[in-house]
Order: structure tokens, then C-alpha cells, then sequence
């Protein structure tokens, strides 16, 4: 079908103002009479503070106040809650006596200047009794005195569908760990708050995933009425689930309350590694069953996460986890056990794919490795084992969508070259130094978070008097075109262009209550929510068109911002017109309030295929050759979803061969808090990336769109690791696959 | 300490301490925020401005280092209201997603592009190495180099 | 504080004569800004040399190479005679850091700053620099490079004492010399380690050979059994001189103790291999 806006690239609504450098993020803003906050961190991984000495610090010139656990509310909160009346841990308070990692919060520096502020946190003096201290979730078990008084450590409950046990096939073991990352989102985390003591009114300025999650938790702490706590969602300079906890906002909030005037707390790179939020470290067990013709029958599989200091959102990681198990081969019996363990590191939470990569992981390392085994093609040995078309997901019985796992991976097949590929390095000289190898990992994610919890897009769509639109909907865009995305559906609808329609971001003053920016429901949910809008106001401009056109609805045709007679069309009227008629003849004010439910949630398949090139030697890896193979369902911006997926491929490479938060072992300090340390990769060391999207559009997404943000960055790490593995004809489980890591194991096997 | 020195085109006069940081010096001082800082320590790019005409992180550079120079921050870029071919190139060619990465980008790529009129796939990777995007994945970035080198080239002939 | 920028080494030589306390010289601040990133710093003095355009020079004269402190790793990487007789260095410059820090950092800066994974000492050991000074008296000597640094670290610099420059002997037609590094990227990458080697390459055969292994212990040093096993060899079998293995024993022996040694034993193998590629 062939759109006018769908489905074309388009550069993201405000890329001439981020060309220009005039785009304002949160940290770029300045408000009269603003005051800088910098963090007082405990230098020590587990103990209790004796003593606060902030005299030298308040003496600086321009320090305005020093905050510490004993000015401030020590009401307990959880920096994952969205809404207040959600069961989570609750263990953090803005500041603490009892300090629980390197890097907890101990007490903040207000003053005049930043320079002032970093000037005073340095001076202030703290006394830590050190306790003793856990940094593996195997040592936190042994601690006499739990990190936490309660849910220090969190047993999920057993889950489980068909009988392990029961199910008859040959037995095979495997476990893969992953490592502590950061997000390096290129903005480091920002907030702002302004609090006006007399109109009693709390203003929020971040680039947050979730204005209604920051409203809720801020509330709770510091006992504000919601109605008079306004938080905006400032451009988002990037976040890959990095911005969806509540850290920051507290504080700043606490601070313009206490001082009455604009207060920011701009972190700095080190901050943002050690005080916001990192993946977790995982271990886990599986045990599979297979029968002869090579059908995986069971899953047994065990995972722990580290959650870090605070639990926060992971025993909520861990139990989202366990579906995912079920969405894409046909197994009948899996059985899934997770617990979440405080250690005294660094927090672990939100990540893009929200266990999701971890989950495709482990299945993945599982089917490859069994497959390498069993000298079967791993492509071949997927395709025995998948789910059909619009089954229905275990654990939770929903459908899963049209599912088209068939043809991605033999799309992938053909378009990668696999069969010429394998026989080409089938013949490699084995003792040279550079080895290839051959990779791929196959995946499904979500578009909502249908039917888990209830979902919704709540969306008001006016139509100005000119005949522009404004679009009153929650939006939280990290960036990534979820703006341009939805813009570009209702200007399809209204046959508008994309510029004559406005789309403000998540604002409390202004949007309904929102769930957030997760589990990649922007484009399947809120996008759906404007195309029936869309569809709603076009009925509304038929109706009153009707009337001044003298025409019945049905004879009716739109284009070009006029409505017109189809038969005749010269005889038309602007929406313009129509909107100065509903003004004088009709309803008033030309608005639809539209409320979308979702009652499906397809998952995105995807599937992708490298090539990589080891040298033995060295022990570093090239990754020379990438096919990434989408179910998009319908891309609403094809450059948007490209970019997506490089992004993915860059940080899945990143998990993969070089990213990892060192910690030291005696202290628990993080030793590589910077990027000269931190290693990502550059642009000279990415693949060419090739990329195919399957456009099967879902009968009830936008447009036929399901969701690709997230579900890109699962297959990118399994299908690496197995490349890997196969270029060396090992089984390397533990990430990352570092040149030492490599080195080792090719000693150990001499 | 009087600095004096070429700001975007513009002789501009600033008292400050010459130990301050340029980074600071553009975003506190000059109010230009177009420049980010990501890191503190050159390792991202996303504050590069040009130093005499060389891309440089100002998050490294001593305000007292500039007396005397000329620096140009993107805000500098384009003439008479026009857009630089490069803000277009990045522009028409989707090569910005969060945009924290795009100033800096910008920048290196003319500090590129002000010595190499006719850079190679390779060099562009090269010259934006020093610049990390974490949303995009440089593709359509390196694109974007490519036709606004075009651009110069047909400029620099006529 | 006190800060200085002076134009003419006369200028540079009064503040030497006449300001007293700690003085803290700075060029590109790559290094010295880096380090001090998120932390208040102060220096009682602090004197910028990068107005000084005669330490940007570089010039040969009577058969040797005056490279200025001051001349950045950009500089040096692009000078044509440097890629033609000295390629180890432009190689070594070429791979510092990222542009635009090879559009700031010094030869200089680097060298004062002292890392142990540095990339000019160990090249500038290999070519067997002499590093020239100016002291607070206004004198300016001469200094071996390898007296410059020391053992453990740092540099013999005393205070009120700076780096001017260094002075290279260039090599004769014959002389070849290559640079490779091993980090944790291939690019925009601290070394783990690195390798310089050089040799005259007369009728094929290979003389006068000096191999610097750096980044591995915290002063880059000579490997004599290295050189030796290059010498008198056909430089087009260079790969069988078992130089890779030789420096393999040398990293066991050095730094037996410490924990990236099972790494950098094995993959020096690697780097040597690169290393006589580019030779």
C-alpha cells in the first residue's frame, strides 16, 4: 500500500533545531535564580554514617544549603514505581545514614555557581562505620546482617507450565553469565525543579520516560498534592531505559522546597555510571530436554540477577523474564526459577528489552550450543522448533501475533548467503591465525503491555481554527522519531502534512495518566490511540462539512487540509471553515478525546546473522559481515527504524566483546566510572549492516506497525556469542568475550 | 584575565578566569549551549568546537588558551539564515536521532571537511571516531559527510 | 593562582628567573585537564605554553630532527619527512587518541605526563632521543630520553624545569622502523601494550636493530635479546627470528606478578607479528 507519509523516511521533527544546536535540554535551561546541586557519595560500600561535618562546606561563598539524611523526608520510596498504588520494594530514601554502595547517596551541596557546589561537596566531611560488605550475590547470601531488613534477597515463586520432569529427551546443560554495563546514553542524566512557596506549586523540568512516574514518587516523598506538582518532559538526549527511574527528581524536588527557589542537579559522565542505574549481572542454569528428532520438549531454567543496592525494579526484571521463555519455540514444559539478591554495588535496573536480551541470551546460547553439538544446522534446528502463527503465549494466554519466524529466518538465509558462507569457511585454514565464524539468534518481544497489566493510550486531538492540530497525548520520545512517528499517522489520516500538526511531550499539567514510556508501546498503543482519533476527527469534519457543503457525509472525500465532494470537487470548504463552523453552528471547539484500550500485543519477530573473524593471537574480534531481519509489520519511518537497529547492533557489540563496569574486589568501588576506561565502540569498528524488514502488518497496529525499539537489541548479543563460538569451536558463555577472555580459554584448551 | 578573541566569525571581548574550561567558558559565560558535555575528559566528542579551524574537545581546552584564537561552536555554522551544507546534509540524510551527539558530530566532520575536501569512506570514519553517537549507528552520519563534502567541493569551485 | 602565557622563550625564561612556589606547565590539556575532570583543582602557578610558536617547530638539521614540545601528534603524524624517515613515529602519533585530541596533545605533554602507556617514550627510546631542557637558570642541556624518565614513574624534571624539545638522529637511507599497539579497541585506545622496533635494512639483511617494548612495565625498555635475534637476519624471514617469542619470556620475566600478564604474554605474539609487518 502505498502512503504518503507511512512508510517514507523522514528526518525527526526537530533535526534543524538539534542541527543548529538551539535545541534546550534540561541541562542547557536557566531560570532566574537558579541554584546548582552536586552529591556528597559515600566512598564505601557498606556501612553506617557516624558523622556529617558540613561546616567547611557551608563556609564556601555561595553555598545556599547542605542537605543530608537528617533535613530531609526519610520516607522510603522505590525509584521504579509508576503509580503510587503499585507493590514494589520501597527501600531508598533521598539521602542515608546507612549506605549501601560506593556511590550512595550521603548528602548535597546547594550554591550559587556549579563551581561553588563542586567546590563544597568536596568539603564535606563524612564518618563511615564500615559493615561487612557483599559484592557477589553469592557472598550477600552468606552476610549475617542482610543488606536490607526485609527483601534483601527476593525468591520469585516457581514458574511453570506443562511437568519438566515428565517430559522425555535427552538431557543438555548449559549456563551463560552477563556483566554489569552502562547505558552511555550521550546525555548525562539532569533535572530541575522550581518550587514557588507561594502559590505552593512544584515545577519539574527532566527527560524522564515517565512524567507520571516522577509526579507519583515526588508526591510520596515530600507529601505534595498531585494537582499542583507539574512535571515536563525535557528533549531526551537519549536513554535505552537509563531515564525510567525515578533518581534525580527527589532530590532537586527536595531541594526548590527547601530553598524556594530553581534548583539543577546535573550529573556528571562518573554520576551517571556509578548513582543511576546499570544492567544487572546475571547467572543462570538451564537444563533442556530434547527429544531424537531434535524437539526441545523442556525447559528448566535458574536465573539470579544482582540486583545492586536497592532491589528497585528487579524482582519485577525477574519475573517478566519468565514468559519470555515461552514466546518463541513450541515447548511445553518450562520451568523458571529467579531470584533478585542485594549486593553493595551499584544499583541494577531498566534496560532496553527489560530482560528480553538476557532472556534471548540464554535461550539462544542454549540452542546454539546444542545445535554446534549435534552438527545441525542451527537455522534448520530453529525451524523444527518454532511456535505457529498466532499462538498463544504460556504463562500468559494471549495471542502472540502472526509470528513469522518461518520466513525471517529463511529470508535471513538467503539474503545472508548462510549455506555459501558455511561451506566457504568450512575450508578455512584452521591454523591460521585469524579464524571466521558464523552466528545467528532469532527472537520476539513485546508492543504493549497487553494483557499483563491494563494498558491505554488517552489521546485529545484539536483542530485550531486555522485548520492545524494540536495532538494532547503522554509522549516520552528518547529521540528515536516516536514524535515524527506518531505526527506522521495523523497527518496520514487527515491527509495533512506532518508540519501542520504539533505534538507536545509528556507534560502532568496537560496529558492524562500515562503509563510510560516502556515495553514499546509507543507506536502499537499511543499510535493507535491517534489513528482512531484521527478517524474520529475526520468523522466530526465529514459532519460539519456535510452541513456547509450540503452534501450527505457518505459523498464526502478529504485532502489538501479541505474537505470536498467526491463527485464534484470543486465544491469544498477548508477545515479551517469547519472549524469557524463548529464555532458558530456546532459542538464549539472541534476536539476528540479518545481513549485506546489495546486488546492484542504481536510480538516483533527478529531474527539476524553475522560473520566475524577472530584473531587468535590477540584475541580480538571483527565483526565483518550483519544481516538484521525485522517484523516490523509496517515501518512508519524506515531511516527512524534503521537507525534503531545500528544503534542496537553497536550496543549488542559493545555487551558482547567490551563494555563492562570493573569493580574492585577488596572495596567494591567501581575502578572505570569514565570512558576512557568504559569501553564502547567506535565508528571505525562497526559492520557494514544490512537490514530487512518483513512488513506483515498487524491487523490492529497503526498503520499495520507492531514495535522495534526494544526488540532489535535482543538477537544481537546471541548471535555474536555464537559466531564467536563458532570460529573457535568453543562454547564461551561468559560475557564479555574479552581478547583475555578469548586468550584464556584458547590456553586452557592447548 | 581579558581574553580577546574570534568568536563565530565575531571579535568578542570576556573577562574570565583563564584556568576555566572553554566548555564552560561557551555554556556559562556565552550562553551557547550548542556544545554538551558528556564526559569531561575527550572522550565522547559531543562538545568539539573549532580551534583555529581544528576540531578540539573544549572540555580540554583553558579559556586563557583561546586569547588571541579564533573558535567556532555549531552556532556558528551557516551564513545569512542559510543553513551550513552540512546541517542540511545531516538533516536530509535521518542522520539525527537524540541529537546530544550532533553539534560535536557537526563540528568534527567540518574540521574534517576544512582540510579534506574529498574525504574517503575510511577517513570520515576516522575524523568522527572521536565522537560518540549511541542512537544512530553512523551510517546515515558518514552518509550525510559524504554529500555535504559534495557541497563543499562545488562551492570551493566556483 | 598565577598564569602565564607566554609568546617568546625570553618571556618563558623570566617567569623561570623570577616566580617562585610550584610551577605547573601545560600544553594541550589533554592529559592535565583529563585527570583533573569532576574534581576542584588549583595550581599556585600555572604557565601555558601554547603560545610558544618556537617550540611548534620541526626542522632536521645536520642529520638529526628538532621536533618542538610543543608540535601536536596531528603535526608530527602529517610532517612528510617524518612519515618518510621516521615512520614509527608518525605511526605512534597517528594513533593517539582520537582528532581531535591529535589536533591538541603535544609531543611534549605527553612525555612530561610520563604514562606508562604512553606512546611517544617508547618510540622516542627506540630512535634514541635526546630530550632538550630549559632549567630555571635559563640553560638549556641535553638529556638522554631514557634519563628523562624514570623507573617508577614520572619524569627527572625538577620544578621550574621544561621540556623545549627533542633531538632524533635520522636514520641513514637504509634505517626502517614500525610502531603497533595492542589496547582494548582498534582505535581511540589506551595501550596494553606496544611495540616499536627499528633496523638498517642493507642487501636484505637486517642490522642494527632496537626493539622497545612499552605499556607492559611502567617504564618502556630495550630488549636487547629482541635486537639481537633481528641482527644479521634476512629482513624478508623477519617473521622467523622468533621475536614474538622472545618478547613473550621478557613480559613472564618483567611482570611476573601481575594480572594482565597470561595476556599480554600471548598476545605480544600478535603485536610483534604486526609490528615486522609494518617494518
Amino acid at each position: 500500500m502505498n502512503h504518503t507519509y507511512i512508510g517514507k523516511d523522514m528526518p525527526i521533527e526537530n533535526a534543524a533545531a538539534k542541527a543548529m544546536g538551539r535545541l534546550v535540554y534540561c541541562g542547557d535551561m536557566s531560570l532566574p535564580h537558579m541554584a546548582y546541586m552536586k552529591l556528597v557519595l559515600s566512598p564505601v560500600a557498606h556501612g553506617i554514617v557516624r558523622a556529617i561535618h558540613t561546616e567547611k562546606a557551608a563556609a564556601i561563598p555561595g553555598v545556599l544549603a547542605v542537605l543530608t539524611p537528617d533535613n530531609t523526608p526519610a520516607i522510603t520510596y522505590d525509584r521504579g514505581r509508576v503509580l503510587a498504588n503499585q507493590q514494589a520494594p520501597a527501600q531508598e530514601t533521598i539521602f542515608s545514614r546507612h549506605v549501601r554502595f560506593a556511590g550512595d547517596r550521603i548528602a548535597a551541596v546547594v550554591a550559587e555557581t556549579p563551581a561553588a557546589a563542586l567546590e563544597a561537596a568536596a568539603l564535606v566531611e563524612v564518618q563511615i562505620d564500615p559493615l561487612p560488605a557483599a559484592f557477589t550475590p553469592e557472598d550477600a547470601l552468606t552476610l549475617e546482617q542482610p543488606i536490607h531488613d526485609k527483601d534483601s534477597v527476593i525468591t520469585l515463586p516457581t514458574a511453570s507450565c506443562g511437568d519438566f520432569d515428565e517430559e522425555v529427551g535427552e538431557l543438555f546443560t548449559h549456563q551463560t553469565s552477563t556483566q554489569r554495563i552502562t547505558h552511555v546514553a550521550m546525555e548525562n542524566h539532569c533535572a530541575l525543579a522550581d518550587y514557588d512557596p507561594a502559590t505552593r506549586h512544584m515545577t519539574i523540568w527532566t527527560p524522564t520516560q515517565s512524567v507520571f512516574g516522577v509526579r507519583s514518587v515526588v508526591c510520596t516523598v515530600l507529601g505534595l498534592p498531585m494537582n499542583r506538582v507539574r512535571v515536563i518532559k525535557t528533549p531526551m538526549g537519549g536513554s535505552f531505559g537509563c531515564k525510567q527511574e525515578m533518581i534525580l527528581e527527589p532530590l532537586v524536588a527536595c531541594a526548590a522546597q527547601m530553598l524556594g527557589r530553581p534548583v539543577m542537579l546535573q550529573f556528571d559522565r562518573r554520576e551517571v555510571m556509578l548513582c543511576t542505574v546499570l544492567k544487572h549481572p546475571l547467572a543462570s542454569q538451564v537444563q533442556a530436554k530434547i527429544d531424537a528428532a531434535h524437539k526441545v520438549k523442556g525447559l528448566r531454567i535458574d536465573v539470579t540477577l544482582d540486583a545492586g543496592a536497592y532491589q528497585s525494579v528487579s524482582p519485577d526484571y525477574a519475573e517478566t523474564m519468565a514468559k519470555k521463555f515461552s514466546w518463541v519455540y513450541d515447548i511445553p514444559s518450562i520451568e523458571y526459577r529467579a531470584r533478585s539478591v542485594c549486593t553493595n554495588t551499584p544499583v541494577s535496573g531498566s534496560y532496553r528489552g527489560w530482560g528480553g536480551p538476557e532472556v534471548a541470551l540464554i535461550l539462544e546460547n542454549t540452542m546454539n550450543a546444542y545445535a554446534k553439538k549435534q552438527g545441525l544446522d542451527p537455522i534448520d534446528f530453529r525451524l523444527k522448533n518454532i511456535l505457529p502463527p498466532f499462538s498463544q503465549g504460556k504463562f500468559i494466554s494471549y495471542n502472540l501475533g502472526s509470528l513469522p519466524f518461518r520466513e525471517a529466518l529463511q529470508a535471513g538465509r538467503a539474503r545472508f548467503q548462510w549455506d555459501a558462507r558455511k561451506q566457504a569457511l568450512a575450508s578455512q585454514d584452521r591454523d591460521g591465525r585469524y579464524l571466521k565464524g558464523l552466528g545467528m539468534a532469532l527472537s520476539t518481544h513485546t508492543s504493549g503491555y497487553f494483557p499483563r497489566r491494563l494498558d491505554w493510550g488517552r489521546v485529545i486531538l484539536k483542530m485550531e481554527e486555522d485548520g492545524t492540530v494540536q495532538i494532547n497525548l503522554c509522549v516520552h520520545d528518547h529521540g528515536c522519531g516516536e514524535v515524527t512517528a506518531l505526527k506522521s499517522i495523523a497527518a496520514e489520516e487527515l491527509r495533512l502534512s506532518p508540519d501542520e500538526i504539533e505534538l507536545q511531550e509528556g507534560d502532568t499539567a496537560y496529558n492524562a495518566l500515562d503509563n510510560g514510556c516502556y515495553t514499546s508501546r509507543s507506536v502499537y498503543v499511543l499510535g493507535k490511540a491517534v489513528q482512531e482519533a484521527s478517524q474520529s476527527l475526520l468523522k466530526e469534519l465529514y459532519r460539519y462539512g456535510a452541513c456547509l457543503l450540503q452534501a450527505p457525509p457518505e459523498a464526502l472525500f478529504h485532502g489538501g487540509g479541505q474537505v470536498f465532494v467526491r463527485e464534484e470537487p470543486s465544491r469544498a470548504c477548508t477545515y479551517s471553515d469547519i472549524a469557524y463552523y463548529c464555532a458558530d453552528h456546532g459542538a464549539g471547539a472541534l476536539m476528540i478525546d479518545h481513549n485506546h484500550i489495546p486488546e492484542s500485543n504481536p510480538g516483533p519477530v527478529a531474527a539476524h546473522f553475522c560473520q566475524v573473524e577472530v584473531d587468535r593471537l590477540t584475541g580480538q574480534c571483527q565483526v565483518t559481515d550483519y544481516l538484521a531481519v525485522h517484523d516490523v509489520g509496517q515501518a512508519i519511518n524506515p531511516a527512524s527504524c534503521r537507525s534503531q537497529v545500528a544503534s542496537a547492533l553497536q550496543q549488542g557489540m559493545g555487551f558482547v566483546f567490551c563494555e563492562k563496569i570493573q569493580l574492585d574486589e577488596k572495596t567494591g568501588r567501581v575502578k572505570n566510572a569514565d570512558l576512557q576506561r568504559y569501553h564502547v565502540v567506535r565508528a571505525a569498528e562497526l559492520p557494514p549492516l544490512d537490514i530487512l524488514f518483513i512488513e506483515q502488518p498487524d491487523e490492529k497496529g497503526p498503520y499495520g506497525a507492531k514495535s522495534l525499539g526494544e526488540a532489535c537489541a535482543l538477537p544481537v548479543a546471541p548471535a555474536l556469542v555464537a559466531a564467536v563460538n563458532d570460529a573457535l569451536d568453543m562454547d564461551l558463555t561468559q560475557l564479555p568475550l574479552s581478547p583475555e577472555g578469548i586468550l584464556k580459554a584458547l590456553s586452557e584448551r592447548k | 584575565m581579558k581574553l580577546r578573541f574570534i568568536l563565530n566569525g565575531q571579535a568578542i571581548e570576556l573577562e574570565a578566569p583563564p584556568e576555566k574550561r572553554l566548555i564552560d567558558l561557551l555554556r556559562e559565560d556565552l550562553h551557547l549551549t550548542g556544545a554538551k558535555e558528556g564526559c569531561g575528559e575527550g572522550e565522547c566528542g559531543s562538545c568539539t568546537v573549532l580551534l583555529d579551524d581544528a576540531a578540539v574537545h573544549a572540555c580540554l581546552v583553558l579559556a586563557g588558551q583561546i586569547d588571541g584564537h579564533s573558535v567556532t561552536t555549531i552556532e556558528g555554522l551557516g551564513k545569512d539564515g542559510d543553513l551550513d551544507p552540512l546541517q542540511t546534509a545531516f538533516i536530509e540524510n535521518m542522520a539525527i536521532q537524540c541529537g546530544y551527539c550532533t553539534p560535536g558530530m557537526i563540528m568534527a566532520a567540518r574540521g574534517l571537511l576544512l582540510k579534506n575536501l574529498d574525504p574517503s569512506e575510511a577517513e570520515i570514519r576516522n575524523a568522527i571516531s572521536g565522537n560518540i553517537c549511541r542512537c544512530a549507528g553512523y551510517t546515515q552520519i558518514i552518509q550525510a559527510i559524504q554529500e555535504a563534502a559534495k557541497a563543499y567541493r562545488k562551492e570551493a569551485q566556483l | 593562582m598565577n598564569y602565564a602565557q607566554p609568546k617568546e622563550l625570553c618571556q618563558l625564561k623570566e617567569i623561570l628567573a623570577t616566580w617562585e612556589g610550584p610551577c605547573r606547565f601545560v600544553a594541550g590539556c589533554t592529559d592535565f585537564l583529563a585527570q583533573r575532570n569532576g574534581k576542584p583543582w588549583r595550581e599556585e602557578n600555572l604557565i601555558s605554553l601554547t603560545e610558544l610558536q618556537a617550540l611548534r617547530q620541526l626542522r632536521a638539521q645536520e642529520g638529526a630532527l628538532y621536533i618542538g614540545a610543543l608540535c601536536t601528534h596531528g603535526q608530527i603524524a602529517a610532517e612528510d619527512l617524518i612519515r618518510s624517515r621516521l615512520p614509527a613515529l608518525a605511526a605512534a602519533c597517528e594513533g593517539v587518541g582520537s582528532q581531535q585530541i591529535r589536533n591538541r596533545g603535544t609531543i611534549g605533554g605527553s612525555v612530561a605526563n610520563a604514562s606508562p602507556a604512553g606512546d611517544m617514550y617508547p618510540v622516542l627510546l627506540l630512535l634514541d632521543a635526546q630530550a632538550m631542557v630549559l632549567d630555571a637558570a635559563g640553560e638549556e642541556r641535553f638529556l638522554g630520553i631514557e634519563q628523562l624518565i624514570l623507573d617508577k614513574g614520572g619524569t627527572a624534571l625538577q620544578n621550574k624545569q621544561v621540556l623545549l624539545g627533542f633531538r632524533i638522529p635520522l636514520p641513514g637511507p637504509y634505517g626502517k622502523s614500525a610502531f603497533g599497539k595492542l589496547g582494548e579497541r582498534r582505535v581511540v585506545t589506551i595501550a596494553k601494550l606496544s611495540l616499536a622496533v627499528s633496523a638498517h635494512v642493507q642487501e636484505g639483511i637486517m642490522s642494527g636493530a632496537r626493539v622497545v617494548l612499552g605499556a607492559a612495565a611502567p617504564k618502556a625498555f630495550l630488549v636487547e635479546e629482541g635486537a639481537q635475534a633481528l641482527n644479521g637476519q634476512p629482513y624478508a624471514r623477519r617473521f622467523s627470528c622468533g621475536l614474538g617469542e622472545i618478547l613473550s619470556q621478557i613480559i613472564q620475566q618483567r611482570i611476573s606478578g601481575r594480572a594482565s600478564m597470561p595476556y599480554k604474554k600471548e598476545a605480544v605474539k600478535g603485536l610483534a607479528q604486526d609490528v615486522l609487518e609494518k617494518l
